[in-house]
């Protein structure tokens, strides 16, 4: 590809289940970046594919009901794929295979053996890929920057807890345990330790070693829908890499007005020289503005009580100007597209993320330490 | 005036002290209520800018003058051996943890009166705050508790620094861990220790010993289904510059408040529970750290 060339755009669903709708400024900014089409398997609910003709329309571009037949289209180089978990692998293998480049949404498979499918077909292709969402923040980023600085000396150890300040908790009288993982989608719920937990998972897997053991905590709940389905929205996560260092993580979704920027995102990096803190929300302008913070309501809208696609009022504005790193991840593959690069965050980086989320799901739900590769752990 | 011959503060005691160089901070806050006669430093040497009246073992320091108190902040290889001569001498003693790592020596000293151990942490300001405002109705119930202090210099100073930390679950959380799961790692005399708890409702904690020295208490953070509550070790007073600096003032150290307890309590034996839970925690660090794996300790094993 010739530097000075233009990509365009595919953009596969606005599935509730997915940011698409957080990717768009990020295309529509990016000088070498163009959206060409909106595309939908026809077998999509109703509501979906109203919403993705909404988008089409107002972004000027063709909403076409068949992603093959959207894959087919010469002005296509990218798919930016975000459906949901279940269809995630099936799409990102049509994609590769008409040789289109991937920008996919967090999860590439709802487990490891989609993962291996999408691997295999990205490296046939000779397509790049790329998972965009937690090796690029400013979290993700500093904390890297910390680990490697030698004012730390080595490294021996990560902890770090990521909250969302969202929704609005109405506490189960009755605790208990969290199911292991395999069901992803629901419609009024996500499950927190993949949600928000991967966050810390990605920021552990650049500073550590390969994590060789998880073992995990959680059950106790913010929101009856996830108690009543004996899925987690928060929990904690024990782990050990193969050089014997030790990481914790924290993370869920915590109901809103519980942080002045929406809920911490904090990583401790123990060294034997020193101890690092970063804080993502941190440098911010703190507000507190009498009038909106009187009249400011918390209250979560009726159409997105979880605020899957929203948020609280905030009183803190971090500084960062790409804290979720969205606009290096895209730079990122254009960069691995033009062929300077393979990206920082491809299928397999996602795939060794995915796993450690699958042991700590077994982990908790058998409360014993899972030990990684997940093959060595057993059936 | 030498700082031991200086008045005795109102409401103040004449204390020994044993604490480590990093510690000289806390020392310091002490010397602003109390009357040090001696401070002796586990770690030899002297803390650059320590304006206090160092003396290298405590028997010589109980020869400067009539002593209140004995309290060993960080512990050291003749520590029981100065506790024992302490009480023989009817001192009242308190170690910011277990003053020995052997059963039979613990049981003895156990059940000697004048002597207590740990609590540091729970008498110093964030605990006690947070402890307070745990109880707030819209607090709701307790899901979280994050730690993070310094103090992992040597094993006996982790142990002490662990065993702190897990002494906040109770009044914390819902009630002391149901489940426990110890880890260690160690680089020359750095240690660096994490305690995963759980509690009876399923509230967890993630309780982190880092090898170097955090300001003040270090970090914590409390969930609850009601909201958020943290402390950082962020102090009162800040010294930018190029090598930037944090102090507190003086009376935010917890050994303030744990001292002034010792000295007005009547020390109640220590447990034998204690002692073994505080023995069982010690021998899952060593364990932890031999075989670089969780290490699981069953309710009994906790203090």
């Amino acid at each position: 590809m010739i530097p000075d060339d233009t990509y365009g755009v595919l953009l596969v669903s606005f599935s509730r289940h997915s940011h698409q709708h957080s990717f768009v400024p990020l295309y529509l900014a990016h000088p070498r970046i163009r959206i060409v089409a909106v595309a939908e398997e026809p077998d999509a609910d109703p509501a979906l594919r109203t919403l993705n003709a909404r988008w089409a329309k107002r972004l000027g571009v063709p909403y076409l009901e068949n992603v093959d037949q959207a894959l087919e289209r010469r002005d296509v180089h990218i798919v930016s794929l975000a459906h949901e978990i279940e269809r995630r692998a099936g799409l990102a293998v049509r994609a590769a295979q008409a040789g289109k480049h991937l920008w996919i949404d967090k999860f590439m498979g709802r487990d490891l053996a989609e993962c291996d499918v999408v691997i295999a077909a990205v490296d046939q292709a000779g397509v790049q890929a790329i998972i965009p969402s937690y090796d690029y923040g400013d979290l993700l980023e500093r904390g890297a920057r910390a680990a490697a600085d030698p004012r730390l000396g080595q490294l021996l150890g990560l902890h770090a807890d990521i909250f969302f300040g969202k929704g609005w908790p109405r506490p189960p009288a009755v605790t208990g345990a969290v199911a292991d993982a395999g069901e992803w989608k629901y419609p009024d719920l996500k499950r927190e330790l993949l949600t928000v937990g991967s966050y810390a998972v990605a920021l552990i897997q650049r500073c550590l070693g390969p994590i060789r053991l998880v073992l995990g905590c959680g059950g106790a709940h913010f929101f009856p829908a996830h108690a009543a389905r004996s899925v987690e929205d928060f929990a904690t996560l024990t782990l050990v890499d193969d050089a014997g260092r030790i990481a914790t993580l924290g993370a869920g979704r915590v109901g809103v007005a519980a942080h002045p920027a929406g809920g911490p995102s904090r990583a401790w990096l123990v060294g034997t020289r020193s101890t690092a803190v970063t804080d993502a929300r941190r440098p911010a302008v703190d507000h507190f503005l009498r009038d909106e913070l009187a009249g400011a309501d918390f209250h979560p809208s009726p159409d997105d009580p979880m605020q899957w696609a929203s948020g609280p009022p905030a009183q803190a504005t971090p500084l960062g100007r790409d804290g979720p790193g969205l606009t290096r991840a895209l730079e990122d593959l254009v960069a691995a597209i033009d062929g300077v690069r393979p990206p920082a965050f491809g299928p397999r980086h996602a795939r060794a993320h995915l796993e450690i989320l699958l042991a700590g799901y077994r982990a908790l739900a058998t409360g014993l330490p899972v030990p990684v590769p997940l093959e060595e752990a057993g059936p | 005036m030498s700082p031991a011959a200086k008045p005795l503060p109102a409401g103040g005691a004449d204390l020994v002290v044993a604490a480590a160089g990093d510690q000289a901070e806390a020392v310091r806050a002490l010397a602003t209520r109390h009357r040090l006669r001696a401070v002796v430093w586990t770690g030899g040497g002297r803390p650059r800018g320590a304006d206090l009246p160092v003396c290298p073992a405590v028997a010589a320091a109980l020869a400067h003058g009539p002593v209140s108190l004995f309290c060993a902040l960080a512990p050291y290889g003749q520590l029981e051996a100065d506790v024992r001569l302490c009480l023989d001498v009817g001192l009242r003693v308190v170690c910011a943890g277990p003053p020995t790592t052997s059963r039979r020596s613990g049981e003895q000293l156990a059940a000697r009166a004048g002597l207590a151990w740990g609590g540091l942490l729970a008498a110093g300001p964030v605990s006690r705050r947070l402890a307070e405002l745990r109880q707030r109705p819209a607090f709701g119930r307790p899901v979280y508790l994050r730690w993070v202090v310094g103090g992992g210099q040597g094993l006996a100073r982790t142990w002490w620094a662990l065993r702190d930390l897990l002494g906040q679950c109770a009044p914390l959380l819902s009630g002391p861990p149901l489940e426990l799961w110890v880890l260690a790692s160690r680089r020359g005399r750095g240690f660096h220790a994490v305690a995963t708890a759980v509690a009876p409702d399923r509230a967890a904690a993630q309780l982190v010993v880092a090898p170097a020295h955090l300001p003040w208490g270090g970090d914590a953070m409390l969930l609850g289904t009601g909201g958020l509550l943290t402390a950082d070790a962020e102090a009162a007073i800040t010294f930018a510059g190029a090598r930037p600096q944090v102090a507190a003032a003086p009376a935010l150290y917890a050994e303030l408040e744990w001292v002034a307890g010792a000295l007005a309590g009547t020390p109640t034996p220590v447990a034998v529970e204690t002692l073994e839970g505080d023995l069982r925690l010690l021998g899952a660090l060593r364990q932890a750290l031999r075989l670089a794996l969780p290490v699981h300790l069953a309710p009994a094993g906790v203090a």
